[in-house]
């Protein structure tokens, strides 16, 4: 066959096309059988964009509870209402793009609990946002699971040893000594001495005012939603700043309007970098979040 | 528009079919050049007016040197080389100088200070001035209305050289990034191009490295380097630190020449040969011989209309030092408008001349691109010099990363005292992971040029590249392995 003797430049091409063909067939066929697992994810990204495709293509959608926010919320992980619960919480990102892929999804999950902390300002991610809303590209990766970030072989790879070492008996997460903990949680504090701006000011009350524009959407759909304030280290939540994001929040959506989670007790939250609670913590506060639910359910 | 968007595959798709139709084929420099302004005015329609006016700027007065009264010549060169480093100066430094020198913005100054840095000004305002000087160095050798002697192949009408100059300067694929022209290489390109000249599987396979190494090395590392950012980089490991440093210098690699790569396999689509941009730069064993690797078209430019016309090394030791410093700090502060590429220009500088005295000291000939020594312990000492280089070289890139100078420092002093913060794996394993192909096709490099003992191997290596399947996972991987999309890293500058 020429395809296969012929040295002419098409030959060569469709030779390398056949070729790419067969390998990406073959990795098909051996995530249909099971025999590659999907990947965790490995960065940032490809952990927002997997928990996007779970909510999308694994049954996410029909879920009745609804996490959105930033890292804050992304951290709380399975942990609020495991297996009744998504979590949409975008490391890096606010809970806009989380709301943003919300509108986009065809069912409306019964409860929402939206992140009321210091990220709310961060814009859309429209890249993000474009390439796991695409209407082609959605379809095609409803129909064949290689296009989904979950099964990259890399991230695949990295997953599949991450798994042994854990079996091993590696540590989970990043085990911070107190040095750097103290250098950390000073650096925040230092980073929120600052008061907000006029235009910071006026960005958050734009914000605010887009969130309360999507909850009414959601309300008219028949969605609760519950906004939730993430406790972070006493001496990040007592800094100026950070004090003032919270005073502007609450006037934005003051009680007799909106609905806020009680805050949570009173007791001292571990956190690794003075915002993000430390793994024992996000339990502990999803524990105290999953009784705040079940209060109000009864 | 991003080469590695869909709307930049369906540009260069619509661009091609207008290009070859027989209908245009006598209008195909316009074509690419009217084709070239949409790809320009894409996302700031504005800025096009900048692109125009830089085009007539250097089309008028490089017209003017080469067929104008030998007696204006100079002047005419002057003028338009002052008027390409006014726009660059103007449009690129004058937010950097305002704060410097604490110049009051108001009014006019802080709307100017507001338009975004017009994408590949430092690019074209580079390529106008190589126009200019050749030409004035062709004027005093030969006569432009003698085709014999008119090596830069310059028409002798004006409206055919706008255009032309036009192509030069607005070609898309080179127009954001490079590499940077020469009128000397391009000009005598400039004639009617045909479908069946193009070298298919050249352009298959160049495109291919070039999106692979952009689309999977680049995009996915960019993930993983994200965490050399203030302050995230407190938190983490010393080897974490140095993989996550190692991980930055592949990806700056894999950005920068997988966008070339693009560039030069598009530009062929139509007809055109752009220059090589690297040639294995991580295998350098010198400074010297990493700066003939790396980013060829800016460093051979910087020598043949910087350095040679400083003197070069012929006035002396100290003026060559002197020369080597101006350069390597004028090129650095070339990349942006911040003072820490001003000091990675200087750090290479104070770098390329402590090599020149240690060579001098120790009665070493100058040959950068000499063979490898032969043996086991001559490869070893081979290598050991290349990982001194990329040590060298990698270091400096923190000041492109953490553009601050205050925490690239801090980024320096955390190596040695976060020794005691627990390794993070799962940083450093996909940062190895996505570093191997740059490792591999700098290897394919040493095995086929420089390790003599090594044939067995070069067999073998050559065997496996001549099949379809280096191609063929690569296409895969770019299909099912991306990163997100990203801007490229040098469309900055």
């Amino acid at each position: 066959m020429p395809l296969f003797t012929s040295n002419s430049d098409a030959a060569k091409i469709s030779r390398i096309a056949l070729l790419t063909l067969f390998i990406l067939g073959l990795y098909e066929v051996l995530i249909w059988a099971h025999i590659v697992p999907p990947s965790q994810g490995s960065s940032q990204n490809e952990e927002n964009t997997i928990g996007i495709e779970h909510f999308m293509y694994d049954g996410g959608e029909r879920k009745p509870v609804v996490l959105i926010g930033s890292s804050l919320t992304s951290n709380l992980k399975d942990f609020v209402l495991p297996g009744q619960s998504v979590n949409l919480g975008l490391a890096g990102g606010s809970l806009m793009t989380g709301l943003e892929i919300l509108a986009h999804s065809a069912d409306r999950p019964k409860l929402v609990l939206l992140e009321a902390n210091y990220p709310m300002t961060r814009p859309v991610d429209s890249d993000q946002l474009g390439a796991t809303t695409n209407i082609v590209m959605t379809r095609v990766r409803s129909a064949f699971p290689i296009f989904r970030k979950e099964y990259q072989p890399v991230g695949v790879f990295v997953t599949f040893l991450k798994n042994r070492a854990k079996h091993g008996g590696a540590k989970e997460g990043l085990q911070l000594d107190n040095v750097t903990h103290t250098e950390l949680v000073e650096l925040a504090v230092k980073s929120y001495a600052r008061s907000l701006s006029a235009q910071e000011i006026n960005n958050y009350q734009l914000a605010a005012a887009k969130v309360a524009q999507d909850i009414g959407i959601l309300r008219s759909h028949g969605t609760r939603v519950i906004l939730l304030r993430i406790p972070m280290e006493a001496a990040t939540d007592d800094s100026p700043r950070i004090k003032q994001i919270d005073a502007l929040l609450a006037q934005a959506f003051p009680i007799a309007r909106y609905e806020w989670l009680r805050p949570p007790p009173a007791v001292t939250w571990h956190t690794t970098d003075g915002d993000h609670l430390t793994r024992a913590d996000c339990r502990i506060y999803a524990s105290f979040v999953n009784n705040s639910l079940a209060q109000y359910a009864r | 528009m991003l080469f590695n968007s869909v709307t930049f595959v369906i540009f260069v798709c619509a661009t091609f079919i207008l290009y070859y139709l027989p209908l245009f084929r006598r209008h195909q420099v316009l074509t690419l050049v009217g084709c070239s302004f949409i790809f320009y005015a894409w996302n700031f329609p504005i800025l096009l007016l900048l692109l125009v006016s830089s085009i007539a700027i250097n089309a008028l007065s490089s017209y003017r040197v080469a067929y104008g009264p030998a007696n204006r010549r100079l002047l005419w060169a002057t003028l338009g080389v002052v008027s390409n480093l006014a726009i660059l100066s103007f449009f690129k430094y004058g937010r950097l100088l305002a704060q410097t020198f604490h110049l009051p913005m108001h009014g006019a100054a802080i709307s100017i200070a507001s338009i975004p840095l017009p994408i590949g000004i430092s690019f074209y305002t580079f390529e106008g001035i190589s126009l200019l000087v050749d030409v004035l160095r062709t004027s005093r050798l030969s006569n432009f209305n003698d085709p014999a002697t008119n090596a830069l192949a310059l028409p002798t009408s004006f409206a055919e050289h706008f255009s032309k100059t036009a192509l030069f300067i607005a070609f898309f694929p080179h127009l954001a990034s490079g590499p940077i022209l020469k009128a000397r290489n391009f000009y005598p390109q400039i004639n009617q191009k045909h479908l069946k000249d193009i070298p298919w599987f050249m352009v298959f396979r160049i495109l291919t490295l070039g999106y692979f190494l952009k689309m999977v090395v680049a995009d996915n590392l960019k993930d993983y380097t994200f965490w050399i950012d203030y302050p995230y980089f407190l938190s983490h490991n010393t080897v974490t630190l140095i993989v996550l440093l190692f991980g930055f210098s592949m990806q700056i690699f894999a950005d920068f020449a997988g966008y070339s790569l693009i560039a030069i396999g598009i530009a062929q689509l139509f007809g055109y040969l752009l220059p090589d941009n690297f040639n294995f730069p991580y295998i350098s064993r010198s400074l010297t011989e990493f700066w003939r690797r790396w980013h060829i078209s800016l460093s051979t430019w910087l020598r043949d209309y910087l350095y040679f016309p400083l003197g070069g090394n012929r006035k002396g030791r100290a003026r060559t030092y002197l020369n080597l410093m101006i350069v390597m700090f004028l090129g650095g502060l070339w990349h942006g408008a911040a003072w820490s590429f001003a000091v990675w220009g200087a750090y290479h500088g104070a770098g390329l001349m402590g090599e020149r005295m240690l060579r001098s000291a120790l009665r070493r000939p100058e040959n950068p691109d000499g063979p490898w020594k032969s043996g086991l312990s001559g490869t070893l000492k081979e290598l050991l010099k290349a990982t001194l280089v990329f040590g060298f070289v990698t270091l400096g890139w923190l000041l492109f990363k953490l553009t601050n100078f205050h925490q690239a420092v801090e980024y320096v002093r955390a190596i040695p005292l976060n020794r005691h913060i627990p390794i993070n794996p799962m940083l450093i394993l996909p940062v190895l992971i996505y570093s191997i192909p740059v490792l591999l096709y700098h290897w394919r490099y040493v095995v086929k040029h420089k390790l003599h003992w090594a044939s067995r191997l070069q067999m073998v290596q050559d065997r496996v590249l001549a099949s379809p399947i280096p191609y063929a996972v690569m296409l895969a991987l770019i299909i099912v392995n991306s990163g997100s999309s990203n801007a490229f890293i040098y469309f900055q500058f």
